[in-house]
Order: structure tokens, then sequence, then C-alpha cells
């Protein structure tokens, strides 16, 4: 049952989507984009603005975790024109094969492929270097479309940079052997600022707003009223705010740290606190050659407000999907890089093996796996191996 | 949604147009003291495949990583 403050969340959540589409006016906001743009552009003269490094990246990643796998190639090229362009293609794989706690309970196992594709510009126009992205994801019953504009805007002698960014993404909701055709529409601004905090320290505070309006449920998926499965039943509309802060530190043993906050509140009242500490070393007794970086992360949830693993009566709204339950997660994990000196040709800069592996200790408060009649725990075990080559 | 599209757009022409005036602050680390922060790993983004791959896992495992530029769906990714 549902405890009044929580049922005034979800009445709230409800009523969010009407004004949405009709206040929407995204013309309006991507000609100030650009108009800001260009006066910013015109402010100052040009400092040294660079673009991203040209890299190619090809690899392999691997996901293992409660009963399903995920496997798949990855491949990713980044390359300037001019110094002042630059162009990006990646293309990504997914194999999806298994059956998670929730098909175990309501469905039978299943394989599939999800393929993404993403293709990216960017501009430097005087001091700022303006972005333009685009993502297909496609799987046999869902179909994700997103397009993106960001601009980031280095001043003071390029110690700070602005950064703003709008993605709109289309997603199509389908199922297997059905004729379910639903959409889902997305909004995901983006406002950040970076600094030069010393001469050996970088600082990163950003601000993100998520809109989701659309089918946000998941058509395999069933809730428990009263013991007995019945379909789940979602707001129309989610509306999340993301602050977090992430710093970067060079120490004098020629190793860097970097400390990560994040908060997330949304309108369905899913509140997380995120915590990741990351420290890279060079491994002296191998060489200077050879570079790990390790991780510790934190994740912390409470759960959705309508959120129930088993209802005790009916309510307007109902959910039982884990990812909405109150959980937490510890996370370690380790990327090796491996400079191969020897394989530099004159064809680019620097080859880089890695190879990497991350373990995530998922315990769940309030979602019971049905299969074992227990609170439900399990480990995800992630395994990633790729080349780097920057030319 | 309207406001905050106003806010965004606003906030981005003020400090864009107010930007032109501090270049005459004093800097407190000069172009030439920059050298540490030139390394490949103070980047935020040093590693674009090994993010993506994670925050693709923290989309489709957690709740509060919603609406990326990569959205999955089915029963798999859920």
């Amino acid at each position: 049952m549902l405890a009044p403050a929580a049922m005034e969340v979800v009445v709230g959540a409800t009523n969010l989507g009407a004004p949405l589409k009709r206040s929407l006016n995204i013309k309006h906001l991507i000609t100030c984009l650009f108009i800001g743009g260009i006066l910013s552009a015109l402010a100052i003269k040009v400092d040294a603005v660079t673009l991203p490094e040209e890299r190619t990246d090809l690899g392999f990643n691997y996901y293992n975790g409660d009963d399903l796998e995920v496997d798949g190639p990855v491949l990713l090229v980044r390359k300037n024109i001019m110094e002042r362009y630059s162009v990006s293609a990646k293309y990504k794989e997914d194999n999806i094969s298994g059956a998670s706690v929730d098909v175990r309970s309501q469905a039978s196992a299943y394989s599939e492929t999800r393929e993404e594709i993403s293709l990216g510009g960017q501009a430097i126009i005087d001091n700022s270097i303006f972005r333009l992205s685009s993502t297909i994801s496609d799987e046999p019953d869902y179909e994700s479309k997103s397009v993106g504009i960001a601009v980031s805007h280095y001043f003071l002698s390029d110690l700070f940079t602005l950064n703003l960014g709008y993605n709109r993404g289309w997603d199509t909701v389908g199922q297997i052997d059905t004729n379910l055709d639903e959409a889902i529409d997305r909004h995901i601004f983006n406002l950040g600022i970076s600094s030069v905090f010393s001469k050996s320290a970088l600082f990163s505070l950003n601000y993100e707003v998520n809109m989701e309006e659309g089918r946000l449920d998941n058509p395999y998926r069933g809730a428990i009223l009263q013991g007995a499965h019945v379909p789940e039943k979602y707001p129309d509309t989610r509306i999340g705010h993301g602050l977090s802060v992430d710093t970067l530190y060079y120490h004098r043993t020629n190793t860097v740290s970097r400390f990560f906050y994040r908060f997330f509140t949304d309108t369905w009242a899913v509140s997380s606190n995120t915590f990741k500490f990351t420290y890279i070393t060079p491994v002296k007794y191998i060489g200077p050659e050879f570079v790990i970086e390790s991780h510790l992360r934190l994740y912390d949830q409470d759960g959705a407000s309508f959120y129930s693993d088993n209802a005790a009566s009916a309510t307007k709204f109902i959910a039982r999907d884990k990812e909405l339950s109150d959980f937490g997660t510890i996370e370690i994990g380790a990327v090796g890089h491996y400079d191969l000196e020897k394989w530099n040709k004159k064809y680019f800069n620097q080859l880089v093996a890695s190879i990497g592996y991350t373990a995530i200790f998922f315990e769940y408060n309030n979602f019971t796996d049905l299969s074992k009649n227990q609170l439900l725990n399990f480990r995800a075990d992630l395994l990633q191996i790729y080349i780097t080559a920057r030319y | 949604m309207k406001h905050i599209a106003c806010i965004f757009s606003l906030a981005f022409l003020l400090v864009s147009s107010g930007c032109a005036e501090l270049p005459r602050l004093q800097t407190w680390v000069q172009p030439y003291e920059r050298e540490l922060l030139a390394d490949p790993y103070m980047n935020f983004n040093h590693d674009p495949i090994t993010q993506s791959f994670r925050q693709h896992v923290y989309q489709t495992r957690e709740g509060a990583n919603v609406g990326s530029s990569s959205n999955g769906g089915g029963c798999g990714c859920n």
C-alpha cells in the first residue's frame, strides 16, 4: 500500500504529462542556443581550444549477471579534418541471451541482438566547440533514435569551460509476437561548468534534466497484487534531475586520482547517491608503459513510490521492476593499459592494448526472487578487451 | 519544459556575453603551467569505450540512469 506522501508524488507525476507537449518549444531553444553560441564565439579572441584526440578503438565487451549474458564487438573511429572539424562514428553490437529474474518468473529464456550506430561531428568556432550527434539503437522489440546538440565555451584563458547540451530521443516499444507499437519521447538538458582548479587539479559540476513521456513500463513484466500476477501500470511521464561533481588530481608520483559524486531524484520518488573513486598509476614493476586504472563505486537507491514487491491493495499505479526498488551496489574493477611501443608505426602515434574486469554486487532490499523465495542478490561480471590507436 | 528551456538559453546568453570581460581578470594558472593537466589521463572522458559500456549497464540496471542516447529495451536489457 502506498503511503499518503507517496501517493502525492504519483499523482503529481501524472499531471505533468499534459503541459509537457503544449509548452514544448524546441525551435525556440535551438535558436537561442545557436544565437548564444555565435555571440560567445564573437566575444573573445581565439584561445587554444582543441578538438578531442584522433583515435580508433576496436574491442569486445562481455557482461554476465543474474543468468543473463551480453557480449559483442564495439568500434569507435574519430578523425579530425583541417584542425577545426572532427567527425566520429561508433558501432556496437550486443548479443543477449539467458533469462533474468523477471523472465524466470514470467516468461521463457530468449536470445536477441541489439545494434547501435552513433555518428557525431564537432567544429571549433573561435573559442567554442559545437557538437552534433545522432544515435540509432535497434533490436527486435525496441527501437531508439536520438539527436543531440551541445556547445562547450572556453573562457578566462581557458580556465573555465561552460557546457550546454540538449538531446532529443524517440523510442518505439514493441513486443515479440504481438502488434504492440508504442512511443516514448525524451528530452535531456545538460548544463555544466568545468574549471582548472590548480596546476594539477580539474573540477567539473554538471546538472541534468531528463524528461520522458510515453510507454515507460516493460510490456513483458508484471506486478504482484496480493500474490497474484497483474499487469504493471506506470505514470506516462517522468522527470528526473541529476547533479554531479567530478574532480581529477595529478599527484607528484605520476598518478591520477578521480572522485565522482552524483545525486539523482525524480517525480517517481526515485532518489540515489553515487560515489566513485578512481586511481590511475603506472606499474613500476613492469614499466612505465603499463598503466592500471582501478576504481571503487558505491550506489544506493530509494525506490519508486508505486513500487511493490507484493502489493497489499490495488493502487492507480503499480510496478515490480527491480530497477525501481530499494537496492544498492558495490562495484570494484580495474583496467590495464599496455603501450605497445614496439608496434607503433608511422601511421599512428600510439598503440595501446587494454583489458578490464569489473565486478558489481547487487543487493536488493525489497525485491524477492520468486524462484528461491528470498531477496535477490547477485554478482555481475564485466569484461572488456580492446585496442586503441592514436594518430 | 518551457521554463527549463528558457533558463538554459538565458544562462548561456548571459555567461557567454559576460565572458568578454573575463580575460581581463588575472588567471591563476598560466598556459605554460598546464603540463600536468595535458596528460591524457587528466581528461574526464579519456576512455570512451569503457565509459559507454559501463554507462549502458548502469542505465539498464539502475533506476537513476534513464534516458541516455543509447537506450535499449526488450526483456534482456531490463
